[in-house]
């Protein structure tokens, strides 16, 4: 392996891993970003290739013996553990918030169908309102939970449901639906608390640190296996680096759950949202 | 060699674009019209509208105007009348440049102005709160409609253990339909109507009236009684030794300047202290950028107090600015556009604009009068309201038809006309 030129792979070693950080960063689109990521990490690798065993010449290993063996295949074992424990985690918090997003979008659909149950004004009241919080979860607060936030006017009209049904008059109070409707009520407030928690959910940051440098150690000890054809060490090193680069970007995919291109999109109060304009019509 | 000339290139470029001004014709100003009564029975209550309307478009020049131009208020006077409101939209609106106007307050005056909006292309920007049952589509109303702060209110009171209520107002379109809101909403609720009397505009002549207010004894008195009337009433209710602990009121006009003018008329605010007003805003809200706000305000034009309906119409002017830097463009067409589901930071805390209607989503609060005259807030919503310039308690027809009755039934005005009798109140579920 040749040595010379060294600050061609340490500008490359470095721009790579700039290039990583830019792509983790950036918005881009799903497979613009997958195929960056997995470049950068390749290139990333192969820059430092020829300057582990430039630094550590004298160390590496002609032949490979089966105790670096042996320690290989602990680390990759439990770097594994750790890649299917991350991806565990974030796809469990992902289809959860789906769930959550057909649950209040449900709710939504079944209060306003109960208040047909109810007196003029309530059920006026109540499409008008439910008609509204659907407008703006599928406009405004979507975009805002894209960005970790949310929108205090989708707020606002879950509150205004609310006041409809604790101001009631004591007829409509009397009405066989009210005590499923204050059911429905409280299982939009509480699927909406929990969407809104889990569009800031995270990935722990020591879960991140232990990703990390898992993969870095276990493309690191691939660097000091003795193989007589550099081609064939660099084929090694690059297919690990592309398996964890894809592993780092499948957890990122669908750690935030409501960003992305992955992220789960308002469908289910879109639905709703048709069928309650679809009545008015 | 190559790598060469292009640097050169984009050396000459750089430095040619930093020594160029960027447009060496100065820009037009931006003309937009403000329309309040200067004279007039309203001319008092306007006047610091006007002045709210001038402050905030003074901001936005002294921050280096809008897209770059400077906004020229063009005034023009209401004199207090509907009739004239419209003819002076009209020379506004046909005058080069204007095609945005800031003004109103009345009732009678928007609802004059807009048929001449609508017509001629223009775009409204009305400050004050009304009575709902419309949404024209040039209009920007950053008042509030009736569930905004009538509603809560009267449910504030429902909560708080009042029962039965006793309905007065001036007869105009205001306060006959707010008013009719309010026995809706009550019927709906569990409380009792015990009376509801519209006086002529501008009556004195209140004793009947407060004799059967004492009569019915209501828990509560929803007055949307306006202007010199509210000085006879309250003193005939409260000089009889009824004081507001016993009969409380709730005020749905009188805001800080008219209970001020009527404290100065009697040389005491004893008359309404203890009453309640329903309202957006309040003078004394806490919060910082209010305090900026108020005594900026109070500094310009020497004002004593800052209405809800103050607040509402320099809120405006900053609500249409950012929609105009929206949507890179001044016209009325592309400021509607923009505006739908902006927000804005105004003096009582963020507003946003409606996607449908192009009303705002406020919050409503409650105030109690201090003997001092000054309003203390005593309640407020937990979020933003959404505007619904149609109130639920009737179909969209049924307030239409409403709207319609008053108009015929005062030939063609928006008022009982002088010297004319009271229209008899449509059918009423519960009514007394």
């Amino acid at each position: 392996m040749k040595h010379h030129r060294l600050w061609v792979h340490w500008t490359v070693l470095l721009g790579s891993c700039a290039g990583l950080v830019v792509v983790r960063l950036s918005e881009l689109p799903a497979v613009v970003a997958c195929l960056l990521l997995v470049a950068a990490a390749v290139l990333m690798v192969n820059a430092g290739l020829p300057l582990a065993r430039h630094g550590v010449r004298h160390v590496v290993a002609e032949q490979n013996s089966a105790v670096q063996a042996a320690v290989f295949a602990i680390v990759g074992s439990l770097y594994a553990t750790l890649v299917h424990f991350s991806v565990v985690v974030v796809w469990d918090g992902y289809s959860r918030a789906d769930t959550l997003v057909a649950q209040e979008a449900n709710a939504l659909a079944d209060l306003e169908r109960l208040s047909h149950g109810f007196s003029g004004p309530v059920h006026r009241q109540v499409r008008e309102a439910t008609l509204t919080y659907a407008g703006i979860v599928i406009n405004d607060e979507w975009h805002a939970m894209a960005h970790r936030g949310s929108e205090p006017q989708a707020q606002a009209a879950l509150a205004e449901l609310w006041t409809i049904y604790t101001s009631m008059g004591p007829d409509d109070r009397e009405n066989a639906l009210y005590g499923p409707s204050i059911e429905r009520l409280s299982r939009l407030d509480e699927s909406r608390r929990q969407r809104l928690h889990a569009s800031v959910r995270d990935v722990p940051a020591v879960v991140w640190l232990m990703f990390y440098c898992g993969g870095v150690l276990a493309v690191v000890m691939v660097f000091f296996f003795g193989v007589r054809r550099d081609w064939l060490q660099r084929i090694i090193v690059s297919v690990l680096a592309g398996v964890v680069a894809l592993s780092v970007f499948l957890v990122t995919s669908f750690e935030e759950p409501f960003s992305g291109d992955a992220a789960i999109r308002p469908d289910a109060f879109v639905t709703v949202q048709y069928h309650l304009r679809s009545q008015e019509r | 060699m190559i790598a060469l000339m292009t640097l050169a290139v984009l050396t000459y470029v750089l430095l040619v674009s930093a020594v160029t001004p960027a447009d060496p014709r100065p820009r037009p100003p931006l003309r937009v019209g403000v329309l309040h009564s200067h004279t007039g029975r309203l001319a008092g209550a306007e006047k610091p509208l006007h002045h709210a309307t001038v402050m905030a478009i003074n901001e936005i020049n002294a921050k280096g105007g809008l897209l770059g131009r400077e906004i020229v208020p063009v005034l023009a006077d209401g004199r207090s009348r509907g009739k004239v409101f419209a003819q002076e939209t009209k020379r506004l609106l046909a005058s080069g440049g204007v095609r945005t106007i800031f003004g109103g307050y009345e009732s009678a005056a928007r609802r004059s102005m807009i048929p001449v909006v609508e017509r001629d292309g223009g775009l409204l920007v009305y400050p004050a709160v009304y009575e709902g049952g419309e949404t024209s589509r040039r209009v920007i109303y950053t008042g509030a409609t009736p569930n905004q702060y009538i509603t809560p209110a009267v449910q504030w009171f429902l909560d708080n253990g009042a029962r039965s209520f006793f309905l007065v107002g001036s007869d105009y379109i205001y306060p006959r339909v707010s008013l009719a809101l309010v026995h809706s909403q009550l019927s709906s609720s569990g409380g009792r109507v015990t009376g509801e009397e519209y006086l002529p505009p501008g009556s004195e002549n209140v004793k009947e009236t407060v004799r059967r207010i004492r009569k019915t004894e209501p828990d509560v008195i929803v007055s949307a009684l306006a202007g010199d009337t509210n000085g006879p009433f309250f003193s005939a209710l409260r000089g009889g030794g009824r004081d507001a602990q016993r009969i409380p009121t709730l005020n749905l006009v009188a805001d800080e300047w008219e209970l001020r003018s009527q404290e100065a008329r009697r040389k005491s605010g004893a008359f309404v202290a203890g009453d309640y007003v329903a309202a957006n805003y309040f003078e004394s809200l806490p919060d910082a950028a209010n305090t900026r706000f108020v005594r900026e305000f109070k500094r310009r034009y020497g004002a004593a107090h800052v209405s809800d309906t103050v607040a509402a119409a320099y809120t405006g002017v900053h609500l249409w600015a950012r929609a105009v830097r929206a949507a890179g463009d001044t016209s009325p067409e592309a400021v509607l556009r923009s505006v739908r589901g902006a927000s804005v930071k105004a003096p009582g805390g963020t507003v946003y604009a409606d996607r449908q209607n192009r009303h705002l989503w406020k919050r409503a609060r409650v105030g109690r009068i201090r003997l001092d005259g000054r309003i203390e807030p005593v309640w407020s919503s937990e979020a933003v309201i959404r505007p619904a310039p149609y109130s639920p308690y009737r179909s969209k027809q049924e307030w239409d038809s409403l709207v319609s009755y008053l108009y015929q039934g005062w030939g063609r005005r928006w008022a009982r006309p002088p010297g004319g009798s009271q229209l008899p109140l449509e059918s009423r579920p519960g009514a007394p």
